[in-house]
């Protein structure tokens, strides 16, 4: 059951990063086909964590105190530490890097992550959740600044607004159950995906398989997870996969490219069960999406099933509007989304065209020519390219002042 | 030295490649020994000026440059400057792939080298407005019947044979006031002038990687050029106007540093980082002397974002036109990267993340003589052009007329020229 060990790190990443590599810790009981790693800046809630090792970022910068939401310093932080992480993830092909976007160490340190992570050529998933509405607007916008960087740098982003998890939750649910469930949902996916790769499975994917899919150019993905029990168990953890708030709907299933599918049963999980299921479950992707089965048993499911899918799409060229949609799937058409949870894909639409509405708060971005004032310039599918690169992207460099 | 010494003397066979560049004009004078080694005499690089993206915009500047580069190489190398060859690129050049078709009429159907021909010609009548000039036909490959892909259709049987051929064409003016250039200093014209990233392949590509293909990219001060070599010769290539000139500015304007001060910092870039972000960039900081306001504190991560959000672009622009002419596959052996920016560091980290492909600098091949100075990766267009100008005149040698005539006006010859010449 080692043959993948060591090939897999999952590291948790800031304060809500941290919480899903717990839970994480405690779904996996001491399994040894991973690295499970926590890093954050703040050293006091490092040590509440077990089950997982703990790295506490950029200590000459923070004095153990956290980053008090300054992405600037979750940045410099991560940073300085970069030397450690790079040594912890040396020997791993493939890293899943958890994060709950809005807080400082998570927002600044994620852009470091995927640039080492880039770097040293390893296969990275960024499963990253935006905050809930509740949390506040500048929380969100600290979020949705850190994901623009993040999109061009990682090579696949798992994108959660937690706001869309209220599709299940009724409104007198305590705030603490919210940011359980949430961390739950993920920390089952990731766990899932990971399950695909790992040699116990009755039916495993290769590494390579899983390398394709996600090193396609920009893959934007769903992750889901649907349970089922009793006497039609597979059907109802299929129908509660597509109703899983992160999916939104059977569209979400036909839009996607490829998809990376963990079957989870009890110890007497049959092949002949798992293929009826499988079958089933293919009518509703297209033709052409490459779909990767992973099956594995688990006594601790006793008769339960549970379904755990990314679904990606690739980026079409150019095509802003197509690339976009299929994020959360369309959502709009679950009858109970009618309220604020709605909002929040159009959220994500908006990030992805910069330059948009999201960076209404800075200033506008000047576009100047330089040297190439008065010369003829060169121009590719209309845009300028003597223009600066970063200007015409809308990315403000800090410089020093 | 041996080979110094089996040199020919005579003074038709020194070739002098020359290269008028945005940065720099470069010169280097040379022999082609019978092995294609080159065998380098001497060697002159001029910083130039009044050249904007690979374009003369002053004339009476660049003469007097170019005139002491020319003399420069000539002292260096103790001997007269025989055939020039000449290297032309710009924003005006164009590529593009067109197909001609013949019927095979001989009564076995076998092809024959006259079907070729017809087929080739066919494929040029592509037709360009007059203010074009044709620089370089190659036969990307040869279809019988619309389904067998060949490289050398002769003798095979077939009912119907069909040419996909390469052709970069350029302003005629423009490549004419380059060529008026090397008229005016030398009193006589260039012999033949190419395609830069053409000509560069010559020099750093071997036979065996031509053969399995590979992608040359050209990353100079103005113009970034780049060639797919593939089988028989080069099946595409192209430009954009876009280069170390605009990383520059764009540093002069994202760090608000003036140019001179911008150029250091990019020279001097493998000192503190690299062209891919490194991920501690953001906790290093470089001091800056900023235009009246004293000395700021940068982070190194500045300077590579903007340098790394160029580049990136430029090998997306690069790779998204090599695929929309399905000539991506065909480099299957990888890249080479060449010309001033492939001293970037990281560059090749760059281009390899984008391309998906291996990544390497350019070395050129077989150099003997005094090739300390032109063994880098900027001086491979002036180098390659000796190697083509070699091919060039042996493959002109038994031609009565001056080459060079024949290959202008009569475009016919030019394609049967470069077709066999390809067949190395």
């Amino acid at each position: 059951m080692n043959q993948n060990a060591g090939e897999l790190t999952v590291i948790g990443l800031g304060g809500g990063g941290c919480r899903i590599a717990a839970t994480l810790a405690g779904l996996t009981a001491g399994s040894t086909h991973w690295q499970l790693l926590a890093a954050d800046t703040d050293t006091e809630s490092l040590s509440h964590i077990q089950g997982a090792q703990t790295i506490s970022l950029g200590q000459e910068w923070v004095k153990s105190e956290g980053c008090g939401g300054d992405a600037v310093l979750g940045e410099r932080a991560t940073s300085a530490s970069a030397d450690e992480l790079r040594s912890l993830f040396e020997g791993s092909r493939m890293v899943i890097v958890a994060a709950g976007l809005g807080g400082g160490t998570s927002s600044g340190g994620v852009r470091v992550l995927a640039r080492l992570l880039r770097e040293m050529d390893l296969v990275s998933l960024f499963v990253v959740t935006l905050p809930f509405a509740f949390e506040g607007s500048w929380r969100q916008r600290e979020a949705e600044k850190a994901l623009v960087p993040l999109r061009d740098l990682a090579e696949a982003v798992i994108v959660v607004p937690n706001d869309l998890l209220f599709t299940e939750l009724t409104a007198d649910t305590p705030a603490t159950q919210a940011f359980t469930m949430a961390d739950g949902m993920l920390a089952e996916g990731i766990h899932g995906l990971t399950r695909v790769l790992s040699a116990e499975g009755l039916i495993t994917a290769d590494f390579a398989t899983l390398k394709s899919i996600l090193r396609q150019r920009q893959a934007t993905c769903a992750l889901g997870v649907g349970q089922g029990t009793g006497e039609d168990r597979w059907q109802a953890a299929i129908d509660s996969f597509i109703k899983c708030p992160f999916v939104g709907s059977s569209e979400a299933l036909a839009d996607a490219d490829a998809a990376i599918v963990t079957l989870c049963g009890g110890m007497g999980l049959s092949v002949g069960e798992v293929r009826s299921c499988l079958t089933a479950f293919q009518q509703y992707f297209s033709e052409d999406a490459r779909v990767v089965v992973g099956a594995y048993a688990d006594d601790r499911m006793g008769d339960d099933v549970q379904i755990t899918g990314l679904l990606c799409r690739y980026r079409r060229e150019e095509t802003d509007d197509a690339g976009t949609d299929e994020q959360q799937g369309p959502p709009a058409e679950t009858p109970h989304q009618e309220t604020s949870p709605k909002r929040r894909p159009r959220k994500g639409k908006a990030l992805q065209t910069q330059g948009g509405p999201v960076q209404g708060e800075l200033p506008l971005q000047e576009q100047s020519l330089g040297i190439f004032t008065g010369v003829q310039p060169t121009t590719i599918r209309g845009e300028n390219l003597d223009i600066p690169t970063f200007q015409r992207r809308g990315i403000h460099p800090d410089v020093g002042d | 030295m041996d080979a110094l010494r089996n040199m020919p003397r005579a003074k038709n066979e020194v070739l002098t490649g020359v290269e008028i560049g945005t940065s720099t004009i470069k010169v280097v004078m040379g022999a082609v020994l019978p092995e294609d080694e080159i065998a380098i005499l001497g060697a002159a690089e001029i910083p130039s000026l009044r050249v904007v993206k690979g374009e003369v915009t002053e004339a009476a500047v660049v003469q007097e440059h170019l005139e002491r580069a020319l003399a420069a190489a000539e002292q260096e190398a103790g001997q007269e400057i025989g055939d020039v060859f000449l290297a032309v690129t710009g924003a005006h050049i164009q590529t593009v792939n067109s197909v001609g078709s013949t019927v095979i009429n001989a009564p076995d159907r076998k092809i024959s080298e006259d079907d070729v021909v017809r087929a080739g010609r066919n494929a040029h009548g592509y037709t360009l407005s007059p203010d074009k000039k044709i620089l370089h036909y190659f036969d990307r490959h040869y279809q019988i019947d619309r389904t067998r892909e060949v490289t050398n259709p002769v003798g095979l049987v077939g009912t119907r044979l069909e040419a996909d051929v390469h052709i970069v064409f350029g302003q005629h003016n423009r490549i004419e006031t380059n060529c008026r250039l090397i008229a005016d200093v030398m009193s006589y014209p260039a012999v033949d002038v190419a395609f830069s990233p053409v000509a560069a392949g010559f020099a750093v590509l071997s036979a065996e990687e031509t053969e399995k293909g590979a992608l040359l990219i050209d990353v100079g001060a103005g113009v970034t050029e780049y060639a797919v070599f593939h089988g028989p010769g080069c099946v595409h290539s192209g430009q954009l106007a876009v280069g170390c000139d605009q990383i520059t500015n764009d540093l002069a304007l994202g760090l608000r540093v003036p140019m001179p001060k911008a150029r250091q910092i990019l020279h001097e870039l493998g000192n503190y980082g690299s062209a891919v972000m490194t991920p501690d960039g953001r906790a290093r900081l470089m001091k800056v002397d900023a235009l009246g306001r004293g000395e700021r504190k940068i982070p190194v991560s500045t300077t590579e974002q903007i340098i790394e959000l160029r580049l990136q672009e430029l090998f997306e622009n690069i790779k998204w036109d090599l695929e929309s002419r399905g000539a991506l596959q065909r480099a299957g052996g990888g890249a080479v990267l060449c010309g001033g920016g492939a001293r970037i560091p990281g560059i090749n980290r760059l281009a390899q993340h984008v391309l998906q492909m291996p990544v390497d600098t350019a070395r050129p091949q077989q150099l003997t003589g005094r090739h300390d100075q032109v063994a880098s990766p900027a001086f491979v267009v002036p180098l390659g052009l000796l190697r083509w100008g070699k091919m060039m005149l042996d493959i002109s040698a038994p031609e009565p007329m001056p080459f060079w005539r024949q290959f202008q006006v009569d475009a016919k010859k030019a394609w049967g020229v470069t077709r066999r010449a390809f067949r190395w």
